[in-house]
């Protein structure tokens, strides 16, 4: 018997089985091996495949299996197709930047790493001869892909829910701000609707034309900008709020007017980083819509258990609790409903992450 | 020899006036309790250490005060004559907003002046705050509370230095009850905003009490 330096040079010369042994093996290389075998590939050209992706930059994992819960699926990475592997991947809101240029318009060449970035990457696994070519650098760029990692995930789905002003980040329930007329002012749902009204203007202008001020002025001078912005825009909001409501308007006394510093809208001024108008304005949008989604559901369900009616409705006859109508019934419902909408998104925002960490669970990343 | 005489009893009323319009705007009418203004930023500053809610504090105190002269010129010069010269479909009420944060503006650049005469190591963090302190709902309610209730001079700024200290007051009073708050016999769910936020509720109910009306919103 041979002395061998190493055991492992033992079987050296043998007759063995056709094992390929692929280091950092992923399941697009199993897939592509076992495709290649069965359409009668040589073991040379397969390993010639599979090192051709393992040379070729990153590409987004895409799960062959259903995934465990669709409602992450559809949450974390939207139109993700299960197969084939080719298939660019879509996130549901692609930024210019991030859309890769479309693929050179050569033949393809049936061995070359699948690029997820174009729709004519598409190409048959069949008739795998060639070797395989590097991709061209515009098309390994990946565009508006799935996250690659579980902390790109996790970082993707904190992001999602920081952009929820509706539910998960809402301006009221959440952050805290806006607090004064929601307590104050938002004694019944007539007065919270006509506070709507002006957020939805205020709220939602004020941040883009301060922000585009603030491009012009070298975002100097914000605190200043942004308040005499608001108070500015308060002109024809007034104006149009007196003809829409008349002298009704009166009822929400010192707090229409202080609306224009509310930390609802010139919170953004504490940051010294400056957003493009654009995401100003759809900041400021959806600040809106939650702060409006705050307001109605605390003004109606103030004046139902102050009054027993809602919008001047009388549902019930009688009144459930008086003191919902001071502002110490304000602030006590308030933090009551926070806690029940801190639950809620609490629960959810668990559901989520434990979910991302079960999809990555198995994951060598 | 010309001789000074000095009417005591108009001073003592008008110090009297002066503490009791003070008193009213710290207790009975305090910014927080009874009208819920600045409530966003004391929860922002209760958690922080003592000394950066005093580097918010002092600058507050003097715009609020500063800007009380100020508002009520607004209120009874400007407004009068700008009344009779604004067109008819532009209302005065539309006007407000920026005429009294102009009124805390001004004050804002006063107080700057009046803190460079501190030691630089208190004045540099009070002028950082300096205008988040000016851009305040408590500043710009203040100031339209004395409109609305046309008092004079001297009970506008009693009235705007004792909604400061009411303010300042309830700082360290919801301080010491998030404090207390915090510990594990508080639910989950309750912790952190909605705590704070009951805890407001039932000091605003304790002032309510009392008082025994409520106040003019």
């Amino acid at each position: 018997m041979p002395n061998h330096p190493t055991r492992n040079d033992r079987r050296k010369g043998e007759e063995r089985s056709e094992t390929l042994i692929i280091p950092h093996i992923t399941k697009e290389m199993v897939q592509k091996a076992q495709q290649m075998a069965d359409q009668g590939a040589s073991r040379a050209e397969i390993e010639q495949a599979i090192f051709a992706m393992q040379q070729a930059p990153f590409q987004p994992e895409v799960p062959q299996t259903p995934p465990p819960r669709k409602g992450f699926m559809g949450f974390a990475r939207r139109k993700v197709p299960a197969a084939p592997i080719a298939e660019p991947t879509v996130s549901d809101e692609p930024t210019p930047a991030e859309v890769a240029p479309p693929e050179p318009t050569e033949p393809p060449e049936p061995m070359q790493p699948e690029a997820p970035s174009a729709p004519q990457t598409k190409r048959p696994a069949a008739a795998p001869t060639q070797p395989a070519a590097p991709a061209p650098k515009q098309a390994v760029r990946p565009a508006a892909r799935a996250p690659r990692t579980y902390q790109q995930a996790e970082a993707e789905l904190n992001e999602r829910i920081r952009r929820d002003h509706i539910w998960l980040s809402n301006p009221v329930m959440v952050r805290g701000l806006g607090l004064a007329l929601v307590i104050g002012a938002a004694l019944d749902g007539k007065r919270a609707l006509m506070l709507c009204v002006a957020s939805l203007i205020l709220v939602a202008l004020t941040r883009p034309v301060a922000v585009a001020i603030c491009h012009l002025t070298q975002n100097r001078w914000r605190p200043v900008i942004y308040c005499y912005t608001a108070a500015v825009l308060y002109i024809p909001t007034y104006i149009l709020m007196y003809r829409m409501f008349g002298a009704d308007l009166s009822v929400l006394g010192i707090y229409l007017p202080i609306l224009t510093v509310d930390p609802a809208i010139v919170k953004r001024m504490e940051f010294t980083e400056l957003e493009s108008v654009s995401t100003a304005f759809r900041h400021g949008y959806n600040n809106a819509l939650g702060m409006c989604a705050a307001l109605l559901l605390v003004g109606c369900l103030r004046e139902f258990l102050a009054t027993g009616a809602i919008f001047g409705h009388v549902v019930i006859h009688r009144t459930l609790l008086p003191m919902a109508a001071l502002p110490a019934g304000g602030f006590v419902l308030l933090g009551v409903l926070a806690a029940i909408w801190l639950a809620s998104v609490n629960l959810y925002k668990d559901f989520k992450h434990e979910e991302v960490r079960r999809l990555y669970a198995n994951r060598k990343h | 020899m010309p001789t000074v005489s000095i009417d005591w009893g108009s001073v003592g009323s008008g110090v009297f006036q002066f503490l009791s319009y003070m008193g009213l705007a710290v207790f009975a009418e305090n910014v927080i309790l009874s009208r819920a203004l600045g409530v966003t930023r004391l929860l922002k500053l209760v958690p922080d250490h003592k000394a950066q809610i005093w580097n918010f504090a002092l600058p507050l105190i003097l715009v609020m005060t500063l800007s009380a002269p100020f508002g009520w010129l607004a209120h009874n010069v400007l407004f009068i004559w700008l009344r009779a010269v604004l067109p008819a479909w532009l209302p005065l009420s539309a006007l407000r907003p920026v005429v009294y944060l102009s009124c805390g503006v001004a004050a804002m650049g006063i107080t700057w002046l009046l803190l460079l005469l501190l030691p630089k190591k208190i004045a540099d963090p009070c002028r950082e705050q300096t205008s988040l302190a000016t851009c305040s709902t408590g500043v710009l309610g203040t100031l339209l509370i004395c409109a609305n209730q046309n008092y004079t001079m001297l009970q506008c700024i009693a009235f705007s230095l004792g909604s400061a200290l009411g303010y300042i007051f309830i700082v360290f009073i919801v301080r010491e009850g998030r404090r207390r708050l915090g510990n594990k016999a508080v639910p989950a769910i309750f912790q952190g905003l909605p705590s704070s936020l009951i805890y407001v509720g039932i000091l605003s109910l304790a002032i309510y009490a009392l008082v025994g009306h409520a106040v003019v919103l």
